[in-house]
Parts: C-alpha cells; sequence; structure tokens
C-alpha cells in the first residue's frame, strides 16, 4: 500500500498529532527499526562501494478495549537510484481475543507462509544474518511469494504435556500480478475466487527450542499488463520449516514448492521449488558467526515467474551462500558484516561484501 | 573514611540480600477469577500465552528492568534473562500485534493498580503485603 511522497507530510503531521493527542489523553509507545548499510558489489553494473539507508519502520500495538487490538506498521523506504522514499502502510490490523485458542483479525497483515516471513518480516535487526534470502525479498523489491494479506486472520494455540501447538489460517482477497510485481490487491479483489493460507506449527517440551511449522497457500492470481490481463493461473505454495533456537546452537531450514496451473492453456502445469539452510553459533552472549546457503530453481515456463522476471530479474537456477558475524552490543542492538557468493547459471557469478548497523527502538 | 564506605557497603549488601531471600508472591485483587495459579500458568501469562482465564482478560504488571525482583521473578519463573525477556516481547509485538506486560515503577504501585483492576496480576515481595487486606495470593 504505498503512499506518493506528495501524501507523506500529510501522514507524518496526522502521524505527530496523533502521538500528541495520545501522549496528552491515553498513553501508547511508538516502536520500530532501522539499519545503516555498506556494499561493494563485484557484479558488473553495481561495483561501486556504497553507504546506504534501510528501511525505517514504525509501529504501534495498542488494546482499543477489553478484548480488542490495533496494530499500525508502516515503512519509510528509500527508493535506489531516485534519491527519494517512499511510506508504504505495511500492516493495519484489528484483533479480537475470543479465547486463548482462538484471535480473530481483520485488515492487513503478513501472510503465514513459512518462518522467516513470519518471523521477522521487516524487523531486520531481530534476524541473524543481514539479508533476507534472496527468494523470500518483498513484493515491491522484484520479490515472488504473497508476503502480504487483506482480509481475515484467525489463529490461535493450545498446549498439551508434550506439545505446543499453533494455527494460523486467512481468508484473503487473492493477489494479482500488475506489470511484473506482486500486488496484494488492498482495494478490491479481481477474481471471484478468495486465496486462503494455513500454517500449523508444533514445539516440544520435550527438546526446546525446537519447531517445526508445515504452511500453504492456494489462490487463484491474475497477471495484468496495464489493463490488459496477461495470464491467469490457480497456484498452490506449500511450506515446510524446521527450526532450532537454544543458546548457543541456532538453525533455520525452510523449503517451499510453487505449484501452478495455467487457467487459460489448458493442461499446462508449472513446479519451482527453492530453500535455504542456515545455521549459527553464539559465543559468549554476544558474537555469532554463522552461514547460510540458498538455492532457487525456477520453472520461468510459467507465466507468473516469467512476468515477474521481465521486470526484476529472478537470478534463476543460482545458489548463494553467506559466511558472516554479528555482534551484540545489546539485545536491541547489532553489527554485522556478511560476504555473500553468488553463483548461477544466467550471468557471471559476484560477490558482495556487507556490513550493518541495525537497532530495534 | 575507608572503614564508613566499607560499612555502608555491608549496610547495603544487607538490606539487598535480605530483599533477595524474601519470596516472590504472584498477587491479584479478591475479585479476580481465581484463588490459585500453578508456576507454568504464570509464565504463559507472563509469555502473552494465556490472556483469557474465566472469560476475562488478564493484564500482567511487571516492574522495571533495573529492579531486583524482576530479574529473580524472571530467572525463577520464566527461565529467561532480562534481555531474552525483553527481546521475546519485541518479537511477539512486532508478530502478532499483541501488548506486552504493563510496566510499574514498584511494588507500591503495582499493589494500588491490581487493587483498583479485577484483572491485573503482578508480583512483589512478600514481605510488601503484609499488612495488605485487598489482594490475595495466587502463588
Amino acid at each position: 500500500m504505498l503512499i506518493n511522497n506528495k501524501l507523506f507530510l500529510f501522514v507524518t503531521g496526522i502521524f505527530l498529532t496523533l502521538l500528541t493527542i495520545s501522549s496528552a489523553a491515553h498513553s501508547f509507545e511508538l516502536h520500530g527499526f532501522g539499519h545503516v548499510n555498506f556494499l561493494q558489489s563485484t557484479e558488473s553494473k553495481k561495483d561501486q562501494a556504497s553507504f546506504s539507508l534501510g528501511e525505517l519502520v514504525f509501529y504501534i500495538s495498542e488494546k482499543v478495549d477489553d478484548r480488542t487490538d490495533i496494530l499500525i506498521e508502516f515503512v519509510v523506504e528509500p527508493q535506489a537510484g531516485k534519491g527519494d522514499f517512499e511510506i508504504e502502510i505495511e500492516r493495519l490490523q484489528l484483533g479480537y481475543i475470543v479465547s486463548n485458542a482462538f484471535k480473530l483479525r481483520a485488515g492487513r497483515f503478513h501472510s503465514v507462509l513459512g518462518f522467516w516471513n513470519t518471523e521477522y518480516h521487516h524487523g531486520v535487526q531481530l534476524q541473524t544474518s543481514i539479508e533476507r534470502p534472496f527468494f523470500l525479498k518483498f513484493e515491491h523489491d522484484g520479490g515472488i511469494m504473497p508476503i502480504h494479506a487483506v482480509g481475515l486472520w484467525g489463529s490461535g494455540g493450545y498446549n498439551t504435556n508434550t506439545l505446543n501447538l499453533n494455527y494460523d489460517v486467512i481468508l484473503a482477497n487473492g493477489s494479482k500480478v500488475q506489470d511484473g510485481i506482486i500486488d496484494p490487491n488492498n482495494y478490491t479483489d479481481d477474481t471471484h475466487n478468495k486465496a486462503v493460507s494455513l500454517r500449523f506449527a508444533a514445539e516440544s517440551n520435550k527438546v526446546p527450542g525446537f519447531k517445526a511449522g508445515i504452511s500453504g497457500n492456494y489462490a487463484p492470481v491474475k497477471g495484468f499488463k496495464g489493463t490488459t490481463e496477461d495470464f491467469r493461473v490457480k497456484q498452490e505454495i506449500m511450506a515446510l520449516d524446521l527450526t532450532y533456537f537454544r543458546n548457543p546452537i541456532e538453525f533455520i531450514g525452510e523449503y517451499y514448492i510453487f505449484n501452478a496451473e495455467n487457467d487459460m492453456v489448458s493442461g499446462e502445469n508449472y513446479s519451482s521449488g527453492f530453500f535455504y539452510t542456515q545455521v549459527g553459533y553464539m559465543i559468549k552472549e554476544s558474537l555469532i558467526p554463522y552461514a547460510r546457503f540458498e538455492n532457487i530453481a525456477i520453472d520461468l515456463n510459467s507465466p507468473y515467474f516469467s512476468a515477474i522476471n521481465k521486470v526484476n530479474p529472478i537470478l534463476n537456477d543460482s545458489r548463494r551462500v553467506i559466511a558472516g558475524v554479528r555482534y551484540n552490543l545489546s539485545h536491541v542492538n547489532c553489527i554485522r558484516a556478511e560476504v555473500r557468493f553468488i553463483d548461477n547459471d544466467t550471468i557471471a557469478d559476484f560477490n558482495e561484501y556487507a556490513v550493518q548497523w541495525a537497532v530495534s527502538f | 573514611m575507608k572503614r564508613i564506605i566499607i560499612g555502608l557497603l555491608i549496610i547495603l549488601l544487607s538490606y539487598t540480600d535480605s530483599l533477595a531471600g524474601d519470596r516472590i508472591v504472584i498477587i491479584a485483587s479478591h475479585s479476580f477469577p481465581k484463588d490459585s495459579l500453578k508456576p507454568s500458568q504464570i509464565k504463559e501469562i507472563y509469555l502473552g500465552k494465556i490472556e483469557i482465564i474465566d472469560n476475562i482478560r488478564i493484564q500482567s504488571l511487571d516492574q522495571r528492568d533495573s529492579s531486583l525482583i524482576k530479574k529473580d521473578f524472571l530467572e525463577k519463573f520464566i527461565d529467561f534473562s532480562i534481555g531474552d525477556y525483553k527481546l521475546y516481547w519485541i518479537k511477539k509485538v512486532f508478530k502478532e500485534g499483541v501488548t506486552p506486560p504493563t510496566v510499574k515503577d514498584s511494588s507500591e504501585e503495582v499493589i494500588r493498580a491490581i487493587k483498583e483492576k479485577k484483572n491485573y496480576i503482578g508480583y512483589v515481595w512478600e514481605e510488601e503485603i503484609k499488612n495488605i487486606k485487598d489482594v490475595k495470593i495466587l502463588y
């Protein structure tokens, strides 16, 4: 949900006014994330070393009344190459708690696919590494996954003696691909069928720190070039995630499968898969060396991926190895340095060297 | 001068020790829907996993990060350090859009708030509620 720059002062003004009013009548806390980057790349078109501002994230979470909560999150995002920035309302969700086993939310929220997407999202300081796995990029950064949804979201948990179980169910507008960019359809749904997402996760009390999750998304997706319909597919996304976080070890592994059936050309089906695995080891509560391997193999005959690839090249059939180290100045403040080796079958291999200072506030 | 400083330190340490040796109790008003809680329930309430008890939304009260009682409470009931607890709530609030425990400046403030709201629970030193009749001990 992008806000153009002309609205920036207006939105900021309203926000600051709300802050002022609220601080007088009913206090709430504004939180956020911010980071500053340095990147040197050996990729031919990006060989100059650069400092850059990362996203500036603000969020507020408050009780509206005894049973109702509201969460508002917006991001001020520098626009690469434009010397400009955009504001995007990432989430606006109202939640009503019915019981410990069921909470209903409405609005715009994160999709429930996978671990990284649900756990860290725009909270860059929370993740161990500098960057997300590259197939989990946000929609407007050339991402290939529906990361946001607009609709209804039910969630809850149940504890047994041995397991802590959690579930999420989403009924939302199906996303579309508009001129090569995934759009979660904030204002209207262009298909009659809604997108359905599910996630189940289990933690074992007998193996503290271990968590397994399975999630899926089914949606009809249309693609548009301008106002002309370009393609129509029925898409299934399935994901499996396994994580282990227990000092000093951390492990994350996620595997995604995208299956699609072409709705305009009978009998055409497509399947793509990608995964990553990341390990880290904490030394003396503050230093975490980490490494990650990512793999992406996409069927570019799929009109869905083909449309995205034309605007933001996906770097298909590529592998990325990352090695880095994170130093925690405190629980909410860290500095990280990492090197990335990108090996792919379409362009020359290249390396990246990055440093980032990230905070939560 | 040296003796005075050592003497003051001994007094300070003995005072701190007396607090540290005291028992932490979990308290609520007499209108709170339960008369007792298990340690596992206290942990789940303070981690936001139990929000509703007998159809009433529970509000947990915390104390300042710098207080000795918070450090002791987190070690004994939650099995978290203050830093881990802080990070847990940053993640939970950001991920789910919930509200964390409300922080009060002192045990006195915790007791005062609990007297006013039937859905509040908090932790104080047992010594601090010796002569207070408007609250009950849940654990």
